[in-house]
């Protein structure tokens, strides 16, 4: 009798136990936030400033753009991609509702939605002045001053018009210039227009000021009734998904120049040109102030540490699910671990290395691999010649076989036989942990139309061929003396050691005399040698601003690109100049998708053709969150999470 | 007094100044293309641009004094420059980190001196016992420990498996509430004193929830020094005569310990206690980044990773005035606690 009592005590307090643990595993914390545990720090509020992604997730949840683009879900309870694209045709309705784009692509007229209002709007005070506050606590809607807060098609003028004038160096603006204007900057337009050198633009005379504004900025964005004109200067395809990108984010003209903004006058703009150089982000009056017409409210942004959202409760689709969203940064693995694993956090950002880690966690749900292919690339990019003067990585004095000879990517063979020597295999299996794929030339696989799904066009390891070639190379003298080669990478950046590792282990294979050292070096070292071309070797990435493959072809294959520039005079003379630019040029002039894709596709095979680059394997995406997470849209070209139509929940 | 006051805060700016020129003269080692890279924030800065060109336009060629002149002018003027790593410019940046790292050195300094002069003086009381023994393995482990392995253990340990105190500064909960309700007033940014001045219990124990693993970690790091110091001073103090003749006299252990060997024995713990503390609010990088903690260490931190100079420049004039005022407040009550040293 008294064994039984005891045991069915023990019972009890288990069952109580057991219901407890329930309980708290499916206790849901901070219900009505979303906190995302992340790295990296936001740089400004300005969408014309702005062009990093931690500043695109502020801009992305609190503005909004004319179109935007349709997700799938990826969230706790599973995967669905049937909303998602990335075809310019599906794009969605956002502050247009409607568009037309003319015959010869040169016009885009967008109609403008009626009835959205800002986050803050103006109302009239006693004395006659403008006070902006808060919409959503506005009882009396006939209290704003018309067109203060309300969406009007001025206002998507002026930010088009005030993004193209400010044109910050080293911004996301040339996206809109070289559509819209034929330049990629508004030094080069000012430069070509008025017949002068100038590097200043603050200099311009109220005259100059006007004449520039006049004669290229005001025709390029008109206001016709409720519609808003575009008036393209070049044929440019893409130019609908640059206009779904946060630098397009459309502001109240009102306010803006209520901050102290450009004032919308023709002759003034200079004094906003390229706030603080480009380098000094607070000199733009909307650094760190938002009123947009999106689903959040920026409700605090402390800087590098966290940033706090409020729902816009008064939102024209609605008020989002969650009430509050909470951006946490951390750069420490620990911490987010931590916060992932106790429900500190629902989202969080975790490098693939440690996906292992949680795996397998209780009440943590990891989707790994997402097929989505993915719009970023990355290289390892051969830069013929190098600098010679000062260089410590080409030896000292003539080639003897101690370092390289400053031409040594001017051979094609020696190109295609690092191509051969990279094991590409070995690179998705110990990099992308057996999760990634093969691509061939600068075209993701994103881009269906554009890309040829032909294995022919991929490298493949084959140490055999790619010692016939080098023997062949400098007519068999760099088998015969050997080369010394450094390959650098940024410290920390475990992708790009390991990739250096697995040539340099191949190489070394092949033949005694190649020695290949690696050397790590901090982020800003690599970018001066990157500057001065004195790495032989070097390897980058690329994420996409918008989803175009030409958003591609210029950095990688173009003359004047970001990475190909840095290639080398050879290969800009030889190789790029010759046979890439006609073809980005070609693929540029027509809106016909058929022609645009079957060049890109040819742009892929003289990549091969020319081992420009070693194309890396690309990791499929992964996700990792609590399993109460609901609704969390996936796009490969969202900057970051877009939060309108997540909440938490066990449903 | 005064004098010797005055004399030493004249020697202040030209320690700072030597210091100044040491560092700037290590960022010149630098050529001039590496100078660019650490004012460029990004590769997308240097699109279609010469780099001669922004190396001209930002002086960097030319002889190291002209550039430490520029500098030290704008210094001068207030102006620290941008901060790549804070996204802020210094100044602000200043502002915005340094109530947490005040606050972490106030709380932690409680337990460092309290508990490292309690420590030390048990082991002196009970020299050579079980106790002492205890005492100083106890302390010499925490000395010997890495202070990121101990953080990370501690947080493991107290936050992952106990869910007992999480990193960062507030609970997401009470971090909405404080920073964007508006019930809560913030008067200084050190969140435990506001919350004190707002009488608002709830946020108090929340922000010192997450103070005490750092707090304690910090005080398991440095009672050892502490320990030693005291432990050693109170041994030679129990040692002199006055002692042997209070005990003599029949004082109760207690007082004699008490009244007169621990005020004397203290006099040279003054010193290691001020400079620890000083220490600290200039050396809280690893703690602060691993328990992410907005405070002046882990921005140094960032800076130093990526190669932030104005960062750095500022952070060091920082660490250097800080060090500078502490010896000089160490050295003035040293003068006060004991008189020889004023009369010499």
């Amino acid at each position: 009798m008294h064994k039984t009592m005891w045991r069915k005590v023990g019972w009890l307090l288990t069952a109580v136990a057991l219901l407890g643990w329930v309980a708290w595993a499916q206790e849901i914390k901070n219900p009505d936030t979303i906190v995302e545990a992340t790295i990296g720090s936001a740089e400004t509020c300005d969408p014309a400033y702005a062009y990093d992604t931690a500043s695109g997730e502020i801009l992305f949840n609190t503005y909004e753009t004319l179109v935007f683009w349709p997700y799938g879900i990826a969230d706790a309870k599973g995967i669905d991609l049937t909303g998602m694209s990335l075809d310019p045709a599906d794009l969605q309705p956002q502050l247009a509702t409607e568009w037309t784009v003319s015959e010869d692509g040169l016009t885009y007229t967008f109609t403008i939605r009626e009835g959205v209002r800002f986050h803050y709007v103006g109302v009239k005070k006693e004395d006659g002045t403008i006070e902006w506050v808060d919409y959503d606590s506005l009882e009396d809607e006939s209290a704003i001053v018309p067109g203060y807060g309300e969406l009007t098609p001025e206002d998507v003028e002026y930010s088009i018009e005030r993004a193209m004038l400010q044109d910050r160096t080293g911004g996301p603006i040339w996206m809109l210039l070289e559509p819209l204007t034929g330049y990629s900057s508004l030094l080069d337009l000012v430069k070509a227009a008025l017949g002068k050198d100038v590097e200043d633009l603050t200099t311009l005379t109220p005259e100059e000021q006007a004449e520039i504004y006049n004669k290229y900025i005001d025709p390029a964005v008109e206001v016709e009734g409720n519609t808003v004109v575009f008036h393209l200067a070049q044929s440019y395809p893409p130019f609908i998904t640059i206009l779904a990108g946060s630098w397009a984010s459309v502001l109240d003209k009102e306010w803006t120049i209520a901050q102290g903004d450009w004032d919308g006058k023709p002759d003034t703009w200079a004094k906003w040109w390229n706030p603080g150089g480009g380098e000094v982000p607070e000199k733009s009056p909307l650094f760190n102030k938002v009123n947009g017409t999106g689903p959040f409210k920026l409700k605090r942004w402390d800087i590098g540490v966290e940033i706090d959202f409020d729902r816009f409760e008064k939102y024209w689709r609605g008020p989002a699910k969650v009430k509050h969203v909470v951006v946490k940064k951390l750069d420490e693995w620990s911490d987010r671990l931590l916060l992932l694993k106790n429900g500190d956090a629902d989202i969080v950002y975790v490098p693939a290395q440690y996906l292992p880690q949680v795996e397998g966690l209780p009440g943590v749900v990891v989707h790994d691999p997402i097929d989505v292919p993915q719009v970023l690339l990355r290289a390892m990019f051969f830069v013929a010649p190098v600098k010679v003067e000062g260089n410590e990585f080409i030896g000292e004095g003539p080639w003897d076989g101690y370092g390289i000879p400053p031409d040594l990517f001017a051979d094609v063979n020696v190109r295609k036989a690092f191509c051969l020597a990279f094991d590409y295999d070995a690179f998705i299996e110990q990099v992308l942990l057996g999760k990634g794929y093969k691509i061939h030339g600068p075209i993701p696989k994103a881009f269906s139309w554009a890309y040829e799904e032909d294995p022919a066009l991929d490298w493949d390891y084959d140490p055999e061929a790619a010692a016939e070639l080098l023997k062949k190379a400098r007519n068999g003298e760099l088998w015969e003396k050997g080369f010394n080669l450094t390959i650098l990478y940024n410290e920390g950046n475990d992708v790009r050691r390991i990739a250096a590792e697995i040539l340099k282990a191949n190489l070394e294979a092949m033949n005694p005399k190649f020695r290949v050292n690696i050397q790590a070096v901090p982020w800003k070292t690599y970018l001066s040698y990157l500057v001065t071309g004195k790495m032989p070797l070097f390897i980058i990435g690329w994420i996409a601003d918008y989803p175009d493959p030409n958003n591609f072809a210029v950095p990688f294959v173009a003359s004047y690109g970001t990475f190909a520039g840095f290639q080398g005079e050879y290969m800009i003379e030889n190789i790029f100049k010759p046979y890439f630019d006609p073809i980005v040029a070609a693929a540029m002039a027509t809106t016909d998708k058929e022609i645009r894709g079957n060049l890109y596709k040819l742009i892929a095979r003289l990549a091969k053709d020319w081992a420009v680059d070693i194309w890396l394997p690309q990791r499929y995406p992964y996700r990792v969150m609590r399993d109460w997470v609901r609704g969390w849209p996936i796009n490969p070209i969202y900057p970051s999470p877009y939060f309108y139509p997540m909440y938490k929940a066990y449903d | 007094m005064l004098a010797y006051i005055i004399r030493r805060l004249m020697i202040l700016p030209l320690v700072l100044f030597g210091l100044l020129v040491v560092v700037f003269q290590m960022y010149n080692l630098l050529d001039p293309y590496q100078k660019l890279a650490v004012f460029v924030p990004d590769v997308s800065r240097l699109k279609n641009v010469d780099p001669d060109v922004l190396i001209k336009e930002y002086g960097l060629d030319k002889p190291w004094w002209y550039q430490f002149a520029k500098w030290f002018r704008n210094v001068l003027r207030g102006d620290l420059g941008w901060s790549q790593t804070a996204h802020r410019s210094v100044a602000d940046a200043f502002k915005r980190f340094l109530p947490q790292t005040v606050e972490l050195t106030l709380w932690a300094s409680i337990p460092i001196i309290l508990g490292g002069i309690w420590l030390g003086q048990l082991s002196a009381v009970k020299q050579n016992s079980m106790v002492d023994q205890f005492a100083r393995v106890f302390a010499v482990t925490g000395w010997s420990l890495p202070m990121f392995v101990a953080g990370i253990l501690g947080l493991f340990l107290f936050y992952g498996l106990l869910h007992w105190f999480p990193p960062g500064r507030l609970s997401t909960d009470v971090g909405l509430y404080v920073f964007t309700s508006g019930k809560f007033r913030v008067y200084t940014g050190i969140i435990t004193l506001d919350a004190i001045l707002n009488w608002n219990w709830w946020v108090f124990a929340d922000a010192m929830r997450h103070l005490i693993l750092p707090v304690m970690t910090l005080a398991y790091v440095s009672w050892a020094l502490l320990l030693r110091v005291t432990r050693s001073s109170m041994l030679e103090t129990l040692r002199q005569e006055y002692i042997m003749t209070a005990r003599a006299k029949g004082l109760p252990e207690r007082v004699v310990i008490k009244r007169h060997a621990r005020k004397n024995a203290l006099i040279p713990v003054a010193t290691i206690a001020g400079l620890t503390i000083a220490g600290l609010m200039g050396g809280l990088v690893i703690t602060e980044t691993i328990f992410n903690l907005p405070g002046i260490g882990r921005w140094a931190a960032n800076a130093a990773r990526q190669f932030d100079m104005p960062a750095l420049l500022a952070y060091l004039l920082f660490s250097g005035v800080l060090i500078v005022v502490a010896n000089l407040i160490v050295d003035i009550l040293y003068a006060i606690i004991d008189p020889r040293v004023r009369l010499e």
